[in-house]
């Protein structure tokens, strides 16, 4: 608006001259110039330096980080793959374990027979038996330095054991 | 010319003034705009947003395996993948190469022979944006598709591979009424799967994430990913070994009595676990719609859409649990031990058989009706399978009495195992069953049951008198085989006392040594058991066929099986010692030596076992033909290794000279 105005002033300066207002050029004048010393002008140049230079490492960093993505994707795309992999082969093994293709083939291309009951040696489970639990005491406690007479028997090891612990 | 300066200058300032005015109040609606967006629709609009600009991609939960006792696999997933195609960018190559969709149909039916060029060629020129080629191709199928869609001038547009989970049953046709199978989806069909379907299935999770209009994820976008819970495994109490035994037992039955169906069940009469299930004929888990039989494919073929739907039920039905039968003699052991209980009788108790025993002007005929039993005792009334014993042994109990029993037993309900579809005992009302019903139902007739339910009752025998539920799981694992749940065996009530459940294995043990059930007899071991001959009822009546079965449990000092074997219509010979016995010994065999039962020979059987054994004798440096003269001697055959000529020296032998093996084994004479 304060272009207009003096425009307008400036046209009723030449009203009576009846000579067609030109408008004057306005030449900007020369701002006063500030200079910058030399050492303000390292300043500056160094702060754009260091800004620059943390920018190209953010976008390196950036850049790792996406590359890392990248690699963790591929990496899982690939578990995912032999994850298949084993479980396609785990049903072909499981596959080939059927009893009745064991048992075929033990009986037909191998000539196996089943064991007679007369083929089996039973082995008395014992278990929890007294016997087990005293050998089992004889040989914790042997470690210990206690000295048990050569030749004892289990039980005769087990009862002075169990005397001396009293 | 001042004047008229000033007026168009004043008209230049007011349109001036209109205009920003104009400019002003625009910004201004922009301004209220803008903050009805982003304060007052802020939620809805980021929702938006979010909805657009992420994708939620299910992730799959794998389903839980399952395993038999021992954590074999029985039921497990395998990766495969589906061949999906988009027909608009087929359609799109095809303008500009003419015949590219002939060219692509063709290199297709190389990878999937079982599809002819003219299928694949609808498939991909569907007017579909997205169409399905094949659900399940094999890794290799995937890798020449792979490997053609990498090559320059591809024969393929349009095709995406995605990772598909398949249900796999790596023993084919095994246990396949137990554990049932799942459809397409992965859900559960029948059997186990059907009931732990919740379990198996485990939560799936969800990769939620950013993309571009094109779906491609954006790399500095949102994504969070919730892993799947994969479903738990299921352990069975089905001990693979024993289900092999009884699998091949049942099979044998089948062929040897050309029966419609034959089905065994064992169980630990201790625990209620079921050690077995087998139906046959079955069919292959992999390819559940396909029977076993070539004749029966080619009748299914032949079939519309709902007969099949109703062949494949019917196929995959679990008689042993969904249907009921006459259970027969087998039943007769129920009513001794209710008779024990209550006092009416006992074991030295003696009976008469006349052949026929009127009841309520009925007249009800022995099974011997021809040749009477005569004085009989309790124990061997039992063992001769006479039924005026029990028909006597019912009236004294009464039918309230009875009745009761039959609660207390578990056939006024069902069993309770954890299996879909169990059916419920057919009774006949107590107020109108009157005193032919109850003398018909005292030995199993007039009275449908389960067999898991007869198992089950027959096994309080085994387990001191106590009913134990069935149970086919006994533990949850999760995807690492940890346990996360057992499910310990279940006490439902004490039906009998001890001292009758002892009395009840005696008289069993009777039947085998002295009366119907020899077939059941092995040497060394003390088996117990019950036959039966039950007519079958179809459509409301007795049609002239047979459900034959076979009780039994061993060793009956101290139970550790119980298995029942039934044949449904067996043609010719129809008893149950001579269809289904020869199966329960088979079956109890096997698994007795498999539990490393020790035998305990009776002088008797020691001398007659010693008579089945033969010494091989020292073949080294004899030829073939000398060899297997020697060994027909002493009751053995001989065979080469490898297989062929017989004309050689023999250089060794197995077993070696002097080891003792079963007349009818074989030596292996070896060549070189």
């Amino acid at each position: 608006m304060a272009a207009a105005d003096e425009w307008q002033k400036y046209q009723e300066n030449y009203t009576n001259q009846e000579v067609d207002p030109v408008p004057e050029i306005y030449k900007n004048s020369k701002s006063k110039s500030v200079k910058a010393t030399p050492k303000e002008k390292v300043t500056i140049l160094m702060f754009i330096i260091v800004v620059g230079i943390c920018c190209i490492v953010t976008i390196f960093f950036q850049a790792c980080a996406s590359k890392i993505n990248y690699t963790v994707y591929t990496l899982n795309q690939e578990i995912n793959s032999l994850s298949g992999d084993i479980d396609n082969l785990t049903a072909e093994i499981n596959g080939y374990n059927k009893l009745e293709d064991l048992e075929y083939r033990a009986i037909n291309d191998l000539f196996m027979v089943y064991p007679d009951n007369e083929q089996y040696v039973y082995v008395e489970d014992l278990t929890g038996s007294r016997e087990v639990e005293n050998y089992i005491a004889v040989l914790s406690e042997s470690q210990k330095g206690i000295t048990i007479k050569k030749n004892a028997t289990v039980a005769e090891a087990a009862k002075r054991l169990l005397k001396v612990q009293a | 010319m001042s004047k008229r300066k000033n007026v168009s200058s004043m008209t230049s300032r007011k349109r001036l003034v209109v205009f920003f005015s104009l400019v002003l109040a625009m910004f201004i609606l922009i301004v209220i705009r803008i903050g009805w967006i982003q304060i007052v629709k802020a939620d809805e609009y980021s929702n938006m947003a979010l909805e657009q600009q992420t994708k939620d991609v299910p992730i799959t939960a794998k389903r839980g395996n399952i395993y038999d006792t021992n954590m074999k696999a029985l039921a497990i997933n395998q990766s495969m993948y589906t061949i999906w195609i988009r027909p608009s960018e087929v359609s799109g190559v095809e303008k500009e190469h003419k015949g590219f969709t002939e060219q692509m149909a063709a290199f297709l039916t190389t990878v999937f022979p079982d599809k002819t060029q003219e299928e694949i060629y609808e498939t991909i020129t569907k007017k579909t944006s997205l169409v399905k080629l094949e659900k399940y191709a094999t890794e290799e199928q995937t890798n020449m598709i792979r490997q053609e869609l990498s090559n320059k001038n591809s024969k393929l547009a349009g095709v995406q591979i995605a990772e598909a989970v398949k249900r796999y049953y790596p023993m084919g046709a095994f246990a396949a009424h137990v554990i049932g199978s799942t459809n397409d989806d992965n859900n559960g069909l029948s059997g186990i799967e059907l009931y732990y379907d919740q379990y198996l299935n485990g939560t799936e999770g969800r990769w939620i994430r950013s993309t571009d209009a094109s779906n491609r994820n954006l790399s500095n976008g949102i994504e969070k990913y919730y892993p799947a819970e994969d479903g738990m495994g299921i352990v069975l109490t089905i001990d693979e070994v024993i289900q092999h035994y009884t699998e091949k037992a049942v099979e044998q039955v089948y062929a040897d009595t050309a029966s419609d169906r034959v089905m065994a069940i064992t169980m630990d009469p201790k625990t209620g676990y079921i050690l077995s299930m087998a139906v046959y004929p079955d069919f292959d888990l992999n390819d559940p719609r396909t029977p076993l039989f070539e004749a029966e494919q080619e009748k299914v073929a032949g079939m519309s859409d709902s007969e099949k739907v109703e062949y494949w039920n019917d196929m995959w039905r679990n008689p042993l649990v969904n249907d009921v039968y006459e259970p027969g003699s087998p039943f007769k052991l129920l009513t001794t031990a209710m008779a024990l209980e209550e006092g009416v009788t006992s074991v030295d108790d003696t009976f008469v058989c006349r052949g026929v025993l009127n009841v309520a002007g009925q007249p009800l005929k022995c099974w011997r009706y021809y040749n009477p039993h005569g004085t009989e005792t309790l124990a061997k009334g039992v063992a001769n399978s006479c039924n005026p014993v029990f028909v006597t042994l019912s009236q004294r109990l009464g039918i309230n009495k009875f009745y009761e029993y039959l609660d207390s037993y578990g056939f006024m309900g069902t069993s309770e195992i954890d299996y879909p579809g169990e059916a419920k005992s057919i009774l006949q009302p107590k107020n109108s069953a009157g005193p032919v019903g109850l003398a018909t139902m005292s030995y199993g007739q007039g009275i449908a049951c389960t067999p898991i339910q007869m198992i089950t009752a027959l096994s309080t025998a085994g387990s001191g008198g106590k009913l134990m539920q069935p149970k086919l799981v006994k533990a949850f694992v999760d995807s690492n085989g940890n346990t996360v749940e057992e499910f310990e065996p279940t006490v439902k009530r004490q039906v009998v006392s001890e001292q009758t459940a002892k009395e009840i294995c005696q008289m069993m043990e009777g039947v085998v040594t002295d009366g119907s059930g020899s077939a059941a007899y092995l040497p060394g071991y003390r088996v117990g058991g019950k036959t039966g001959t039950a007519d079958k009822v179809e459509n409301g009546k007795y049609a002239g066929f047979t459900y034959s079965s076979f009780f039994a449990m061993a060793p009956m000092d101290d139970p550790q099986i119980a298995v029942i074997v039934i044949a449904d219509s067996p043609k010719g010979v129809h008893f149950g010692s001579q269809t289904a016995g020869p199966g329960v010994r088979s079956i109890l065999y096997d698994t007795l030596r498999y539990m490393k039962v020790e035998p305990v020979y009776t002088d008797k059987e020691q001398i007659q076992v010693k008579k089945d054994m033969a010494t091989v004798p020292d073949l080294v440096g004899k030829t073939f033909a000398q060899a297997q003269a020697q060994l027909s001697e002493a009751g053995l055959l001989a065979i080469a290794c490898p297989a062929g000529e017989t004309e050689f020296e023999v250089i060794d032998q197995y077993p070696k000279s002097g080891e003792k093996i079963s007349k009818g084994n074989a030596v292996c004479l070896y060549k070189e």
